[in-house]
């Protein structure tokens, strides 16, 4: 229940932002899913967002969206998906795991047993891209607390609602510009300005993503945020690179590109 | 108060980059809607551009055929550009002009909304970018045509079913990522809050100019009301005016192939409450919550949603929801063009099919007004194909 919470205290004494890559899961199959997870945990990845894939995907660009069709094509049901979340906790009892999806399968599941079941499984909090501070009163369940979304674009007492809302044992997602997922962003001046507005009025970690490709952007960003997503890029790589895994093992190529962006997430100007 | 729910029905269900657009569209709307100058003007416009209000034609060829009710046809086909759309189209760009905003993107089915959009874009000299699959874009060439003419964007869609939900898709992202200048011109009474009420307020004109017509030719109010329902907003504009009377309505769905196929647009009565573009209502959807692809022969019908209101008046049993399958829609439009010399759009060729079962069983001097909401122009390619009809 307190993954999230104990997580970033325990980065922020090793001062590390967190790294959080995103996969869609079931992307092509769940059993890579699951050995993708294995291996990202082992590699020392912060968090893991799990992408659900949905039919109609209109926050995401199209290598998201390419993700889901691949999912779709042979979908997992959610008690597949929670099985084999189940199955990686009896290994990796401490990274915390979230949910990224839209709100009609939840909806559909029906959102208490969603969640009671989610959470039984070993899943730390819910973001649904489509439901915003005006619909969380039928997606709020103690079990899985929900992860809002903050933009660039979010007024400023919109903010301080969002903020003052979000379960202590999640996290807030400030999207790094406006647009979809995919593009790349400029790491700007005013990005950090952004950024440390939000983070001064919250009191649960803040963590930043859209557009974040590379292990040099991650060590950017990570000056200044507590955790910093990977979408796009990362499926990106695992889904162009064949084979993705031999056994257990990672291809060479995804393993040292994970290091990396875990390496990049040291922050020695904060220390002291 | 700008109603934000019908029911458990409609709501905002977008991603939080388009909430401050949204709850600026509600702000502006909120503003203008009993706003006497806003509403003038588009009366003006209403009168003048589009050629309101529309005649109420007594179609008594087919009355007498079919040997019932007294069928009227409420002839929004006669609109300019063709279609109901415009009335909606007209309040939206006043509203954007009102924003300032500086370019309009709309999606579309039919291309009926496309068109519509592009000409009020060209009338306020905003400039505009309209979504609209590459199934449709093949299917609804004459409207493609008038589009670019008007100096619309065209962007054909390529992903999913390449139809009317893909294009509001597209549309969607292209508002988040255009999300300071950019105004988004939905084209039927669904959406994300205030679009439904908002579309729907705007093509109430059709209700209204109904009551007075219906009091002032025929001296009483009609006793049946029946349109085709695509995301449900021309059938709404006629029908809310009268909710609180005694006046039996009928919406129309398409039933594509047949109900019992999978290949139908019948979200009222075959589909299941979610979520959707913005809002809670009834979708076509598999168990694990994917949205199915619709299917009908009318682009302007094929969507797997339905407008959150009509959701609502479904449930209260307020509204009877019927469905037409792509033949009886066919045969309706040949039977209205030989009856009544009126080549209407395939979208109103479902309702016309369903007045042809309903009016037989109904007394002689019952009023039963249809919606003939768009013109069939647009439709000849597809039609002649159905058909067989060589035109090379
Ligand atoms: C002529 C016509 N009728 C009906 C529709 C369906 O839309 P609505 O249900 O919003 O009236 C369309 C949509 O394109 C149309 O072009």
């Amino acid at each position: 229940m307190k993954r999230i919470p104990e997580t970033f205290a325990r980065l922020k004494r090793e001062n590390r932002a967190a790294f959080i890559p995103y996969l869609m899961v079931g992307d092509p199959d769940l059993a890579t899913t699951e050995r993708l997870l294995c291996a990202l945990a082992d590699l020392g990845c912060g968090a893991i967002e799990l992408g659900l894939p949905f039919s109609d995907p209109v926050a995401d660009g199209p290598v998201i969206q390419a993700a889901g069709l691949r999912a779709l094509k042979n979908p997992a049901s959610f008690s597949d998906i929670f099985a084999m979340i189940r199955r990686f906790r009896q290994k990796y009892a401490h990274i915390p795991l979230v949910f990224m999806g839209y709100a009609n399968p939840v909806y559909r599941y029906g959102t208490e047993m969603f969640c009671n079941e989610a959470s039984h499984a070993g899943v730390d909090a819910l973001l649904l891209v489509d439901v915003p501070m005006e619909e969380q009163g039928a997606f709020t369940h103690p079990a899985l607390p929900l992860i809002p979304l903050m933009t660039p674009l979010t007024p400023k007492d919109r903010q301080a609602a969002i903020l003052s809302s979000c379960d202590p044992n999640s996290f807030v997602y400030l999207v790094a510009r406006v647009g979809i997922t995919g593009k790349a962003t400029a790491l700007t001046g005013t990005l950090r300005i952004l950024y440390e507005t939000a983070k001064k009025q919250s009191h649960v970690p803040v963590v930043l993503g859209f557009g974040i490709k590379t292990p040099h952007d991650i060590a950017h960003v990570a000056t200044f945020a507590d955790g910093v997503v990977m979408g796009s890029a990362f499926v990106n790589l695992y889904a162009r690179t064949h084979p993705l895994l031999m056994g257990e093992t990672l291809h060479p190529d995804v393993q040292v590109f994970i290091e990396d962006c875990c390496q990049s997430t040291y922050t020695f100007s904060k220390k002291g | 108060m700008v109603q934000r729910t019908f029911g458990p029905y409609g709501g905002q269900f977008v991603s939080e980059l388009l909430m401050p657009l949204i709850h600026e569209v509600h702000t502006a709307y909120a503003q203008v809607k009993d706003d006497d100058e806003f509403q003038n003007q588009l009366s003006l416009l209403f009168r003048d551009y589009v050629g309101r209000p529309s005649p109420l034609w007594h179609a008594k060829r087919i009355t007498d055929d079919l040997g019932g009710a007294q069928i009227y046809f409420k002839r929004d086909e006669l609109n300019h550009t063709g279609a109901h759309k415009i009335n909606n189209c007209l309040g939206q760009i006043l509203l954007a002009q009102r924003m300032g905003k500086r370019r309009i993107i709309a999606e579309t089915g039919a291309g009926q909304h496309g068109v519509a959009t592009a000409t009020v874009c060209a009338l306020f000299n905003i400039p505009c970018t309209i979504y609209m699959g590459a199934k449709d874009v093949a299917r609804q060439r004459p409207n493609i045509m008038r589009m670019t003419l008007l100096g619309a964007e065209i962007k054909p869609v390529e992903t999913g079913n390449k139809t009317l939900k893909d294009a509001m898709n597209e549309a969607m992202r292209d508002w988040a990522e255009h999300a300071e200048d950019t105004y988004y011109l939905i084209g039927t009474a669904a959406g994300p809050h205030p679009y439904p009420t908002m579309v729907r307020d705007f093509q109430s004109v059709i209700g209204r100019e109904l009551r007075w017509q219906s009091m002032e030719h025929l001296g009483r109010l009609p006793d049946h009301l029946v349109a085709c329902l695509g995301g449900g907003s021309n059938a709404l504009g006629l029908f809310h005016p009268f909710l609180d009377d005694p006046v039996a309505m009928y919406g129309v769905e398409a039933g594509g192939s047949g109900i019992n196929t999978d290949h139908h647009a019948a979200s009222l009565t075959m589909g299941t409450p979610g979520i959707l573009h913005g809002n809670m209502t009834y979708l076509l959807q598999d168990d694990q919550g994917q949205i199915k692809n619709a299917h009908s022969i009318a682009a302007g019908l094929d969507y797997p949603g339905i407008g959150p209101e009509h959701a609502y008046l479904k449930d209260t049993g307020r509204v009877h929801y019927e469905t037409a399958t792509d033949k009886e829609a066919l045969a309706a439009f040949q039977y209205c063009a030989r009856m009544e010399g009126i080549l209407p759009a395939l979208e109103p060729a479902h309702a016309i099919a369903f007045v042809q079962k309903l009016a037989p069983t109904l007394p002689k001097d019952d009023i039963l007004v249809m919606n003939l909401c768009g013109r069939g122009d647009k439709d000849l390619l597809t039609i002649a194909d159905a058909l067989g009809i060589d035109l090379s």
